[in-house]
């Protein structure tokens, strides 16, 4: 499918993001068999810039920079129907907007707060900031995941994501 | 609420380091179109 895009003049830039670093990430590109950029957002900085809270989103630019489309959750380029906007988007530059999934809400401060904690080696304040933060927002899932994979690392880097384990997580929260 | 880039604005700039360690930023690909897709391992 890249290198169809590529012919097209379209590319794609993927932004991985994960406060554990590159090394995290790499795994999941290599076997993909990716052949795009990716890039690594530690920080978690671009949810501030383009306003999410949620992943994964996709964001469609023309030539000059311009956003002509984007999609907030559930933009999984592994899935038919998101792989069928960017074919879309490649053929003739337009989206229709049927597709949009919405997430509103503030944008809280704890991930970045926790983060700062995390990186200096206090773990125990970073999670408890992570918690605190998901008891104002339930629906972070950036927060809500990252603290998951931070104090279940088995869970989430052994070779798979354990989906049907964040399921039962998130039914013993309610 | 949360604020939203609207369509039709140029999006902002940012740099970020790629797997093999180049500084990459969306202005690089300026004459192509682009889609940026922000993803997890979790």
């Amino acid at each position: 499918m890249y290198a169809e895009l590529q012919s097209k003049n379209v590319d794609i830039l993927s932004v991985a993001v994960d406060l554990q670093g590159p090394e995290k990430s790499r795994p999941y590109h290599d076997e993909a068999g990716a052949e795009f950029t990716t890039v690594v957002d530690e920080e978690n900085a671009l949810a501030r810039i383009f306003g999410y809270r949620a992943i994964p989103n996709g964001i469609f630019v023309d030539e000059e920079g311009k956003l002509q489309f984007q999609q907030y959750g559930g933009f999984d380029i592994k899935k038919d129907e998101i792989r069928g906007l960017i074919s879309a988007f490649a053929s003739d530059g337009q989206i229709s907007n049927n597709a949009i999934i919405e997430t509103t809400g503030p944008v809280s401060d704890h991930f970045e707060l926790g983060l700062v904690k995390y990186h200096s080696g206090d773990l125990q304040e970073a999670t408890s900031i992570w918690r605190e933060g998901i008891a104002v927002d339930p629906e972070n899932w950036n927060l809500r995941k990252q603290l998951w994979a931070v104090e279940n690392p088995d869970k989430f880097y052994d070779g798979k994501v354990d989906y049907t384990w964040q399921r039962e997580q998130v039914e013993q929260d309610r | 609420m949360t604020v939203r880039i609207s369509e039709g604005t140029v999006i902002p700039d940012f740099e970020l380091k790629s797997l093999s360690g180049e500084s990459v930023k969306p202005s690089d690909y300026r004459g192509k179109r682009l889609v940026i897709f922000f993803w997890a391992s979790w």
